[in-house]
């Protein structure tokens, strides 16, 4: 009996003695890893350039969580560009550029953004991969030195507002759109009847100012006069090497000569990090994919656009 | 004596073990909660969108969770119950195995819940319910375990403590 009771203790004995073993390597490790992140901006230091990415398609909306679509959000690329404003370290950002285009008033955010960090002493490039084109070299345009692959694609300096009219195919079916407007213009754009003349003229005049003010902006980076960029500012697209020459791009290359410009500028030798927008809270626990709308061209008024309809895109 | 532990007594052991993890995990971690959360309230940092987590904070709470998944599967493989379990005198067995002690397999399959991120935290809305409906979590199910009492007729004086040492993590 009493060496039942001896041999429960001493099991009882082993279990905690177990239990405590585990607790103190568990403590262990995660005082060896916190230690590590603790300490992991000490492990940063030494860098001196952003590299910041534009790619997808620029939207107002902000991005997605793990599955979601690539999309350039203004949202997050300002969020990001403020993180770097507010690094010390920073002397220089490289833009990453990928990008067909997307929405004007998001490109034009972002545009804005790049300047003011123009404004603070802040070199800025543009390194155009595969795309730099319309709302993307809107972009590139604001910072002070563009890098593009003679093959790259630039330009495409000009405004899209096409919309598939179901208007014939309703018809077919014997399908009527009923419209209730205060406004004569309310429902401009919409893709259930027929765009008259005077519509479509109002809707011209919009994307040619909007494609004023793309050309009014361009110049000023690019400082090159109104009439040469309108020269250019047909909509067509134009390779790197031909960029370079009617004045859309600045030198030919890729991260390299990027780097290079900013060492020679700055006459300092560059370290980049990665600058990138932060997960939310929920983003880095759940990895949900998000919706993200795509938003193009708001230029003109929230009122006239649609989901199906008339969409401005530059 | 019905060895099926009820809800309310897992739960406060749940909450004790939770309240280790605390101490033994994430106290150590609090450093990158000061610099990255001080001024936000836990209310806060669950609103979508608002709160943006750099990304050492969103690895220190993966690695924080992976810890707490190691905790759960060592105390239950090496000694059948965590502390939380041990005060409230419930264990984990296998409905198995000839000896009913879980292997390192199963520990980990029963305990998969705790990690924050898909497919994963669905058990945190599938375990509760099908606990509340079967008197056992969907994981102890198809991981083949089973919480009892410690001193149920059929459980009690059984000893399913394995030796630990770091040559065998």
């Amino acid at each position: 009996m009493k060496n039942s009771q001896d041999d429960k203790v001493n099991v009882n004995k082993k279990r905690i003695w177990t239990m405590v073993k585990i607790l103190i390597v568990l403590l262990i490790f995660s005082a060896i890893i916190a230690l590590f992140f603790n300490n992991s901006d000490a492990t940063l230091t030494g860098y001196n350039t952003a590299i910041i990415s534009v790619k997808g398609e620029i939207t107002s909306e902000s991005g997605g969580g793990l599955f979601s679509a690539d999309t350039a959000s203004s949202p997050d690329i300002i969020n990001t560009i403020e993180k770097v404003k507010n690094d010390a370290n920073i002397k220089a950002v490289i833009f990453e550029i990928d990008s067909p285009g997307g929405s004007a008033v998001a490109s034009d955010e972002i545009a804005q953004e790049i300047k003011s960090l123009n404004e603070k002493n802040i070199t800025t490039v543009a390194w155009v991969r595969e795309t730099g084109a319309s709302g993307a070299y809107w972009i590139a345009s604001s910072t002070n030195h563009i890098v593009a692959n003679r093959m790259s694609i630039v330009g495409s300096i000009g405004v899209i507002g096409s919309y598939l009219e179901w208007y014939g195919l309703m018809n077919k079916y014997n399908v009527t759109y009923q419209r209730l407007v205060s406004g004569e213009y309310k429902d401009a754009g919409t893709p259930y009847k027929p765009l008259s003349s005077a519509e479509e003229a109002l809707m011209q005049e919009k994307l040619d100012k909007i494609h004023d003010y793309f050309i009014e902006a361009v110049a000023q980076n690019r400082n090159m006069s109104i009439d040469s960029v309108t020269k250019l500012a047909n909509g067509e697209i134009y390779l790197g090497a031909e960029g370079k020459d009617n004045g859309l791009v600045d030198e030919l290359g890729g991260k390299e000569e990027a780097i290079t410009y900013i060492e020679h500028k700055l006459n300092t030798t560059v370290t980049t990090k990665e600058f990138s927008k932060d997960k939310t809270f929920i983003e880095s626990i759940t990895g949900v994919m998000s919706q993200n709308s795509y938003y193009v061209g708001q230029g003109i008024a929230s009122g006239l656009v649609k989901d199906n309809g008339l969409k401005i895109t530059t | 004596m019905d060895n099926t532990v009820n809800f309310w007594k897992r739960m406060f052991a749940f909450i004790i073990d939770l309240l280790i993890i605390n101490i033994v995990i994430i106290y150590p971690f609090r450093g990158v909660f000061i610099k990255y959360f001080s001024g936000i309230s836990i209310a806060q940092s669950f609103s979508s969108n608002n709160i943006i987590v750099p990304t050492d904070a969103y690895w220190a709470i993966f690695i924080i969770s992976i810890l707490a998944l190691l905790y759960f599967t060592f105390f239950d493989y090496y000694l059948g119950q965590t502390p939380g379990k041990m005060l409230l005198k419930i264990k984990v067995i296998s409905t198995k195995d000839k000896d009913e002690s879980i292997n390192m397999w199963r520990a980990l399959l029963r305990n998969c819940y705790v990690l924050p991120f898909f497919p994963f935290y669905i058990f945190w809305f599938v375990e509760p319910i099908y606990l509340a409906f079967y008197k056992e979590r969907f994981l102890e199910k198809i991981s083949s375990t089973k919480t009892v009492f410690e001193e149920s007729d059929k459980y009690a004086g059984k000893n399913y403590a394995k030796e630990f040492k770091l040559d065998k993590v």
